[in-house]
């Protein structure tokens, strides 16, 4: 018997191996000029396999908002006059910096993804380094934070056409369709068609989109990890062989101050 | 009788004092790297179990020349205490503290030399079960986060906090700080299982080599230490390690040797006078090539490709390089050179040299004060060497300690609460042979 014990032991240790693995990711992400080079895939394979409730979001009904001057996010967020959009970290009231989803979870400080809990929303002259670089295959992360009395959710992005850092842009306009799924007690789709987002936009707050809609108390209850994917449903300027991508700069929540 | 003798024996009131001075040892290394007050907590038991065994000791003291040691080490302590590093990052308490637990184990160090049959295996077995201890869950934690061999495995990949790249998975690993799990460079991680291969060493010097407790403990120090190795293996790892095992073999050949053949003992005064000179020249070598206005060492390190690499580009000698050369360029207020500590306008990281991060926390004052008090303990050293009435554990384990966590802190002194918990070990093992050179060497040991 005591021998079947101390074989648990190694049994226990094996199966925790590599447990923060995912908190790690190869060295050549987000290091590399070419555009092509960058895209973020980590997508636990369980979470492809699950159902979920598909819903479609109403601009009204749910108050969806796509900039910071929107209507219905300052119908969401109250204090919205006290924080400056375009501030980001320069500022003591940088909107992005006052409500990043790392002050109430030192988890979000890990991996990859802790760009998008940073509380930088913009570029900032970081290029890759700042972003989180998506296909439409998308990306998913685990979230331990307690998101179940947030009022709204937020994600600030832009649209990229095989962007260049430093040579000429081809500004223009997509339509897109985005998908932001939460995985917990219920799993829930969010599903939103955006007309007209900027693409390859010259640097400045409206080369990127401030999106975000509102949340009933409980509706994320018990999450455990998020993805967004998205639908590239017209670019005039593609061609084959052109690659688009989303550039994430910051995704979280309000309301959860208290 | 006979067993009732025995029990008596093994349950006397001195040998639970003793063993209570073991447990507060093993608590000391086990988290040394954890919180100032540990220290101090650990050093009062310590310290009232001591005075319990001495209270009805006799034997008298120099207070003369107990206070010319305290000097130097009341100054090293007001130094750190104060030092602007120490005011950034550290309360008052901790400081203070600081101060206190030099003088603490100073105190401690004495009074293992009063006791008149103090055994120092209590000390040395209490600091080896807690360095092993704490490498092997060191280990265990590592393979349970990142897996076997991950620096080999998955070389290629980095680790991102807060946004930010922070490091490359092979030079990095997680360590239990206390009772706390952090992540940082692997140099902080080697230096328990090296320090742990301390116990052949014990195994070796012990009256009784076939001691169950002797042999488990140098075996398991062997597995445990070797396992903690290959766990972190990698390109950057594998110098450090080689660098630890090649130093902890040719200690160990040196000693075995030596006990066979009694070479050395004609010619230990020399022998460690040519090794200090040495290490003395080396270091004004590396401080000089470290101030690169100052011609002509820098300009000859960095033109031939190997030796630029050795002293200047990679990470080991760079961050050195940086402490060091802040020592006579960075100024504190009235345009000095750091006098007393060295703490940039901006953020100054220690290196992983122990020794450097000295300079940066205590300037050059701190470091001088460090050397007074090496050249006392040395001196004490080569005199209690002479004198056989001690014990073989007794008179040569206390060096061994400390000159292995010199060494450890040499290659991983990049925690810098590793400093402040190693310098109490340092000032009690260099006053317990300090006391014993004052006295001639006369212990009554029994």
């Amino acid at each position: 018997m005591r021998n079947k014990l101390f074989l648990l032991l190694p049994i226990v240790l094996l199966s925790g191996c590599g447990s923060k693995l995912n908190e790690f990711v190869d060295a050549k992400l987000d290091h590399s000029p070419v555009f092509v080079d960058n895209y973020y895939y980590y997508f636990n394979s369980n979470l492809r396999t699950q159902e979920f409730t598909e819903i479609t979001l109403d601009k009204n009904t749910n108050k969806v908002f796509i900039s910071y001057d929107d209507d219905n996010f300052k119908a969401v967020e109250p204090h919205y006059a006290d924080y400056s959009y375009q501030y980001d970290v320069y500022g003591s009231n940088g909107y992005g910096p006052n409500h990043k989803l790392s002050l109430y979870n030192e988890d979000c400080k890990k991996g990859f993804a802790s760009k998008l809990f940073d509380g930088q929303m913009f570029c900032n002259g970081y290029h890759e380094k700042a972003r989180v670089q998506i296909s439409p295959l998308g990306f998913s992360n685990p979230i331990t934070s307690d998101i179940s009395k947030a009022s709204y959710l937020y994600l600030n992005f832009k649209s990229a056409l095989d962007f260049k850092n430093y040579t000429e842009h081809d500004p223009h306009l997509d339509d897109i369709t985005l998908h932001i799924t939460f995985y917990g007690d219920t799993n829930i789709r969010y599903t939103y068609s955006l007309k007209d987002v900027p693409t390859n936009y010259y640097e400045s707050p409206s080369a990127y989109t401030f999106f975000g809609f509102s949340l009933k108390n409980n509706e994320l209850k018990n999450i455990h990890d998020f993805s967004i994917e998205y639908n590239l449903d017209y670019d005039p300027e593609q061609i084959v062989g052109q690659s688009h991508a989303l550039l994430l700069y910051e995704f979280g929540f309000g309301g959860l101050q208290g | 009788m006979d067993e009732i003798a025995t029990g008596k024996r093994v349950f006397s009131t001195r040998n639970i004092t003793c063993i209570i001075i073991a447990v507060a040892f093993f608590f000391l290394s086990f988290l040394i790297t954890y919180k100032i007050w540990t220290v101090s907590i650990c050093g009062v038991t310590i310290l009232g179990c001591l005075i319990f065994l001495n209270y009805k000791n006799k034997v008298k003291l120099d207070y003369l020349y107990l206070l010319i040691l305290s000097i130097p080490v009341l100054a090293l302590g007001i130094i750190l205490a104060f030092s602007r590093f120490n005011v950034t990052y550290y309360s008052v308490l901790d400081r203070v503290l600081l101060l206190v637990n030099l003088l603490l184990f100073g105190a401690i160090g004495v009074l293992m030399f009063r006791d008149r049959s103090f055994d120092f295996k209590f000390v040395i077995v209490g600091v080896l079960l807690g360095f092993l201890c704490k490498s092997l869950i060191n280990a265990i934690i590592n393979v349970s986060y990142l897996g076997f061999m991950p620096g080999i495995k998955h070389k290629e990949l980095v680790h991102y906090y807060n946004g930010v790249e922070d490091g490359e998975l092979q030079k990095m690993c997680y360590t239990l700080n206390g009772f706390e799990v952090s992540f940082g460079y692997v140099n902080s991680y080697l230096f328990y299982p090296f320090v742990s291969l301390l116990s052949i060493l014990y195994w070796f010097k012990s009256d009784n080599r076939r001691c169950i407790f002797n042999v488990l403990l140098a075996v398991s120090s062997i597995v445990i230490s070797i396992f903690s190795f290959l766990i972190v293996i990698s390109k950057y790892s594998s110098v450090f390690i080689f660098i630890y095992l090649i130093l902890a073999l040719a200690i160990l050949l040196i000693v075995f040797i030596n006990t066979k053949a009694r070479f050395i003992n004609k010619y230990f005064k020399l022998v460690v006078s040519v090794l200090l000179g040495l290490v003395f020249i080396a270091f004004i070598f590396i401080l000089i090539n470290a101030q690169e206005n100052m011609g002509t060492i820098h300009s000859f390190t960095s033109s031939n490709k190997f030796f630029n690499y050795l002293f200047n580009t990679n990470l080991y000698s760079k961050n050195m390089n940086v402490v060091l050369n802040g020592v006579f360029t960075k100024s504190k207020l009235l345009g000095f050179p750091a006098y007393f500590d060295l703490y940039y306008d901006t953020v100054c990281y220690p290196s992983f040299n122990g020794f450097a991060n000295l300079f940066m926390l205590g300037g050059i004052f701190g470091v001088l004060f460090f050397l007074v008090l090496c050249g006392l303990f040395i001196k004490s050293f080569l005199f209690v060497r002479k004198h056989d009435g001690l014990t073989s554990v007794n008179k040569n384990m206390p060096f061994f300690l400390i000159l292995f966590i010199f060494i450890g802190l040499f290659f991983s002194g990049n925690n810098v609460i590793l400093i402040y918990t190693c310098l109490p070990l340092f000032i009690m093992m260099g006053s317990y042979y300090y006391s014993l050179d004052l006295m001639g060497g006369k212990t009554n040991e029994k």
